[in-house]
């Protein structure tokens, strides 16, 4: 049956005692309005007494039985005595129910609105426990890498070869795409500015420094945050939703060496690798530019390699294995310590998203002034 | 009075892989209809054409007079609103409150007052005895809690129509019992029609009117629980209920 096709009429029989309100047809969500109407007319009449009586009403709804409870309420408030003949048998034991005062007073937990010092201090407590974690997983990380060396057969070799290829071969297309436009994107930019002071070769100089010290790793790290990190989250969070990190763990397998090790160790060593591609097509875009504007293939190479050392690069290939490091185990972090709800998937990767630029960024900045100060 | 379901003629398949053929049957209103079967014979495959989330290859579903296989989309819009659908794992959505939960479908389709939105949300969490975790995530509570705040949701609405799968499986012989008994009243005091998928024989032969029995790509019966149980002839339906009959003995052996 379509509630919403019906109707609900009502009559009023004025005696000197009463007045008694009859209703018929559905008392429903869609008949309120005519309920209102009855009350609102009744109430104009001021009775001494108000009968209800609903014998001819057919059709009954939830929402009709606590609407009408809320008009006999109402109709109390004002000191109009207001009875209710006796609903059908079967409606008994939901009335009961609605007119029970208790359901109004359902318990809404008390929330405690802090103010001023006290939200601060908890945004500390928060802010130390999750530093708190991040240490001891640090520290579970660095007992497992040091065990797994001691007992190099422990490791899961094929794990660590399938994120490698997932984390490696697999992001190369993205950073040829990547890379290109940058160096073709920075070559434009600064020949641009170079060329007034008569100085359009060093536009190599520029270039293939910036990437090499520079962009290359960062390039990679954002990569590999997009694709890497926020897959490690969503794939682990999910496992703990469903419950599989228990299951894990009461199978004896510590999720640590299990899930986060093949994830961690084949995104950082695999990383220097992304990045040094970044480099090259970097570089690629950056010669493009320059054989338009005329300079042949010899002068590139020499004036792209004539400030960098092997030095550059081999802070470079460490600089990409730190935050190759980070990026794999941020993610792990996040996935691990999510909640068991369908949003913790969610939550869990846009903390990983947000951390890893922020940990990658200041740890670049970390790198560039202490190598700055080394003199490399 | 016409029937609220009237099935004709259907077929179900999944290209070459048939599922169900030439399946008839009707569900009158205000009746527990049980659709049983073996498992994979087809049973949740039937409950999701029914409620229209799949088309059948061929043949017809009325729900109350409108054939949901070619309806248009408001005409769906109309019998989703009007019938109530538990699944098997309760399918809560983990982000929101028990309470929230039952209150969603009142939010989206009705213009009520939050008021009243609010008290026939706690009057359907009421209904099912889980007014006191009307504020707990479905990730804290208990399986029967679940299954038993799903049917609060598909409640919500005063769905004339309820399509249950599986209610009572997982569950502890206890909340199993006080769920049939809570069907049975719902289907009792607010006269509403259940559609149960189960292989429980205490929910059927406890609170079933009618069944229909699902082997072999076909209805190979129909009718009352007792006449399924004590006079139908065919040899799946005869072994169904005596395997059954003897492992409930067992049971209460041990």
């Amino acid at each position: 049956m379509d509630l919403s096709t019906t109707t609900l009429s009502y009559s009023l029989v004025e005696t000197p005692e009463q007045l008694r309100l009859q209703l018929s047809g559905a008392l429903t969500r869609f008949t309120l309005q005519p309920l209102l109407d009855a009350f609102q007319t009744a109430l104009q009449k001021k009775p001494k007494k108000i009968s209800i009586c609903t014998v001819s009403v057919t059709i009954w709804d939830t929402v009709g039985l606590i609407e009408l409870k809320n008009c006999l309420e109402q109709t109390q408030q004002q000191s109009i005595p207001c009875e209710l003949e006796p609903l059908p048998e079967h409606l008994h034991s939901l009335w009961s129910m609605v007119s029970d005062p208790a359901m109004r007073e359902a318990i809404f937990p008390q929330k405690v609105e802090l103010e001023g010092f006290e939200k601060l201090g908890q945004k500390v407590v928060t802010y130390a426990r999750t530093a708190k974690k991040s240490l001891e997983y640090l520290g579970e990380i660095i007992v497992c890498l040091g065990s797994s060396i001691r007992r190099p057969k422990s490791l899961d070799y094929k794990k660590v070869l399938f994120y490698i290829q997932e984390v490696g071969p697999n992001s190369i297309p993205l950073t040829f795409l990547i890379g290109i436009l940058f160096g073709l994107i920075m070559a434009f930019q600064s020949a641009g500015l170079l060329k007034s002071f008569g100085a359009e070769i060093y536009v190599a100089n520029l270039v293939s420094v910036a990437f090499v010290k520079e962009l290359g790793p960062l390039l990679m790290a954002i990569i590999l945050t997009g694709r890497i990190a926020s897959a490690f989250a969503a794939e682990i969070s999910a496992m703990q939703v469903n419950q599989e990190i228990d299951a894990l763990k009461v199978m004896g397998l510590d999720p640590i060496p299990y899930l986060v090790l093949p994830r961690l160790i084949a995104t950082a060593l695999i990383a220097p690798l992304v990045a040094l591609f970044m480099d090259l097509f970097g570089l690629l875009g950056c010669g493009i530019v320059m054989l338009a504007e005329g300079f042949s293939r010899q002068v590139i190479i020499e004036q792209m390699f004539s400030y960098l050392s092997i030095g550059d690069f081999v802070s470079s290939l460490i600089k990409s294995m730190v935050f190759g490091f980070l990026i794999a185990s941020i993610g792990c972090f996040h996935g691990l310590n999510s909640e068991r709800n369908a949003a913790a998937v969610g939550k869990s990767t846009t903390q990983t998203m947000v951390s890893c630029i922020v940990i990658v960024t200041m740890t670049d900045g970390l790198f560039t002034t202490l190598l700055f100060y080394l003199g490399i | 009075m016409p029937p609220v379901i009237k099935v004709e003629h259907l077929n179900i398949a999944y290209g070459d892989f048939s599922v169900l053929e030439d399946a008839n049957f009707e569900v009158n209103e205000g009746e527990i209809f049980t659709i049983l079967g073996g498992s994979g014979c087809g049973k949740t495959t039937l409950m999701r054409q029914l409620i229209g989330l799949e088309q059948p290859s061929s043949g017809s579903i009325q729900i109350n007079g409108v054939d949901i296989t070619n309806a248009t989309e408001e005409s769906q819009k109309i019998i989703h609103q009007n019938m109530g659908v538990m699944f098997q794992s309760g399918a809560l959505i983990s982000s929101l409150t028990l309470l929230e939960n039952v209150l969603l479908p009142l939010t989206e389709h009705t213009n009520l007052p939050e008021n009243i939105a609010l008290e026939c949300a706690l009057l359907k969490l009421r209904l099912v005895q889980l007014e006191k975790h009307a504020h707990f995530y479905p990730a804290n509570i208990s399986g029967g809690m679940i299954k038993r705040a799903a049917i609060a949701r598909a409640m919500a609405l005063d769905a004339r129509i309820i399509f249950l799968d599986e209610p009572s499986a997982g569950l502890d012989p206890i909340s199993h019992n006080e769920l049939d008994k809570l069907i049975a009243d719902l289907a009792h005091n607010l006269n509403i029609t259940f559609v149960i998928v189960t292989h429980e024989l205490a929910t059927i032969t406890s609170i079933a009117d009618r069944a229909i029995m699902l082997n072999n790509k076909k209805i190979v019966a129909q009718g009352s629980i007792p006449y399924l149980m004590h006079e139908v002839e065919v040899p799946f339906v005869k072994e169904f209920f005596t395997l059954h009959t003897i492992e409930t003995q067992q049971n209460r052996k041990a």
